[in-house]
Parts: C-alpha cells; structure tokens; sequence
C-alpha cells in the first residue's frame, strides 16, 4: 500500500510545485506547458516507480497500479485547470451555486446571471483563436482542423444516439 | 518489476471501464436526454456492482482466496476504474456533448464551407436556450424543483456542486498572490 501513498503524495507535490511555478512565472506558465509539465511528471513518476520497485520490491510491489492512479490524478487535475486557464464558468455548475445561494429564483433571475459576451462570444474567440473556425465576410467557417474534431464530435454522438440538435 | 497482482488490478479496471462505456452507450440510446447524469451514475454503479459479483465469482470458483490480496485487488481496481470514468466524464463525454464551444463547433462545422452569421448562431443557440437546458436537466434528475415559474434548490450534495465548488476554490487559489 505504501506504493498508493508514494502516488499521492507525490500527485500532491505536483499541485504544490505547479502553483509555486504559476506565481513566480505567470506568463510563462500557460495551459500548454502545463500540459508539458504534467507529461514530463507523470513519465518521471513511472520511471522513478519502475526503478524503486526494481532494486527494492519490498519498498515499491505495485508499480503499475501506483502509476496509473498518479497518471489518472494529474488528468483529472489538468482538466479542472483549464477552466482556471480558460476563465471559465461552467454555467450548469454556476447555475447550482446561484441556486445553493439563492434557494429559488425564476428563469429570468437566473438569466440576468449571464451574458451572450460571457458565454457565447469569448467560446467563439477562444475557437477563432485555436484556429478551428475562421471569419470571413461576417459568417464563421470552420476549418480542415476544426472539421476533424466535429467529426469525431458527429461520430461519438450518433454511437450515443444523441440528437443533432 | 510488475507482478501478477500488478496486472491483474489493471486488467479488472480496463476490463470494468470498457464494460462502463459499452453499458453507458448502449442506454444513453433509449434515455432521455435530460436524465444525462442519473444515467451516468447507474452506468458507474452496475458496472461497479457487476466487478464486485465477477470478484465474489472467482472466489466461488476458487481462483482467489479471501485475504489481503484480495482486498488490494479489490480496492485498487475499483480506485482505478473510478478515476478512468471520472477523467471520460469530465474529459470526454462532459466536452463533446455539453460544452458550449464543442456546440459552437458543432452548429458552425453543419453549415460545412457555407458558414454562418452570428446573427444566426446567436438563434440557433444562446443563452436563454443554454440555461433552460441545463434547468430542465436539473429538474428532471431531481436536482432542482420547478413549481409555477421558479425554481427551487433541493438537494445539498450534487455532482454540480462539487464541480463548483472545486472549480471556485482552484481559481481563488490560482489568483491570489504570493506576497
């Protein structure tokens, strides 16, 4: 068991070291070297489970399992960071706090809340910025890129059942 | 090195997430659309109560022995298969069929080389459309009540509230400054 501890502990130094490295290098520290950093941590902790449990099984029995459960914190982590990253408020979570606040409110209260700038045009920026839209004569076409991942989207959804609408 | 247990535990928790997705795309075709997360959790409890009766299986059968070995394998698969559903949930499943820009990219990629105007982006999807949807969601899983146009809070302890909350504390963390 004591393999499970080493993991989240070490999960643990990560969030500590990934926050110190935001605040002392803000700018430097964006969504995609976060992404570079947690690959490099997740590949060192694997190297590092596989090398302890090498020279001392006693010490390390489950080095697999120990990397899987670090691999498997740190993507849940990073995907809770890119709303940090992306200034995100998801509105269903938004909507769930306003109502643990407010107690009741009605559709129009709850809408006052939120704003098409907010929720609507920053998402479409975000996707002019990433490239998988782009903007010509006033209409938002999408992309070789764009196309691929709705695509994908198509085909997850119809696996699903799920209506195109 | 890896051991026996090593790979049995992984094998048990592929082998249940893949029973998860298998379960969950087969239901989602004949739910309703709205009871997403109730669906969502039965899925993760039947293929979490389908592992427990395949562990107490092979014990019936004598391939394991109950003892410590036994609740390792146990415990860790299940701590495994729980993160797996958890990071396809919030990482998969959560972006391609609710988040806003996948749905952006969605209305905008079926218009293919034509393109659309904002004008009509904003009708086919915006705010109001957006909210109500994720209130009748709510309503219908039981999370919110409805009575006479106003909503009401229900229940104390929800999937959206822990969501919330992480995300509110991660971003108040992420802002403040070292002094």
């Amino acid at each position: 068991m004591i393999t499970i501890f080493f993991s989240i502990i070490s999960f643990l130094i990560l969030i500590w070291l990934h926050h110190y490295l935001y605040n002392r290098l803000r700018p430097l520290i964006t969504l995609k070297s976060t992404l570079f950093i947690f690959t490099v941590a997740i590949l060192s902790h694997t190297t590092l489970q596989f090398l302890i449990s090498r020279l001392a099984p006693e010490l390390l029995s489950l080095p697999l399992t120990s990397s899987f459960i670090f691999a498997l914190l740190v993507c849940v982590y990073f995907i809770f960071l890119t709303s940090v990253f992306l200034n995100d408020d998801p509105p269903a979570a938004k909507i769930y706090l306003l109502m643990s606040k407010y107690k009741q409110l009605s559709l129009t209260k709850i809408t006052h809340f939120f704003a098409d700038h907010t929720l609507i045009q920053k998402r479409v920026n975000d996707l002019l910025n990433q490239k998988l839209i782009y903007k010509q004569h006033n209409l938002y076409i999408i992309t070789p890129k764009g196309q691929t991942l709705y695509k994908i989207l198509l085909v997850y959804r119809r696996l699903l059942g799920w209506n195109d609408e | 090195m890896m051991n026996n247990l090593d790979l049995a535990i992984i094998s048990a928790a592929i082998g249940s997430f893949l029973l998860f997705i298998i379960f969950q795309s087969l239901s989602f075709r004949f739910i309703n659309q709205k009871m997403v997360i109730k669906w969502l959790i039965l899925s993760y409890l039947f293929t979490c109560l389908g592992f427990l009766l395949f562990g107490l299986g092979l014990f019936h059968l004598s391939i394991i022995k109950l003892g410590s070995t036994f609740a390792i394998w146990l415990s860790m698969s299940l701590t495994i298969y729980t993160l797996l559903t958890i990071n396809y949930i919030l990482g998969f499943f959560g972006v391609a069929i609710s988040s806003i820009r996948m749905q952006l990219l969605f209305q905008i990629g079926k218009t293919q080389s034509k393109g659309i105007s904002k004008k009509k982006l904003l009708e086919k999807f915006n705010t109001h459309t957006i909210i109500t949807n994720r209130l009748d969601r709510f309503v219908s899983s039981g999370e919110l009540g409805y009575k006479s146009g106003t909503y009401f809070y229900q229940r104390h302890l929800s999937y959206f509230y822990i969501h919330g909350i992480i995300q509110k504390r991660l971003k108040v963390w992420y802002s403040s400054q070292k002094s």
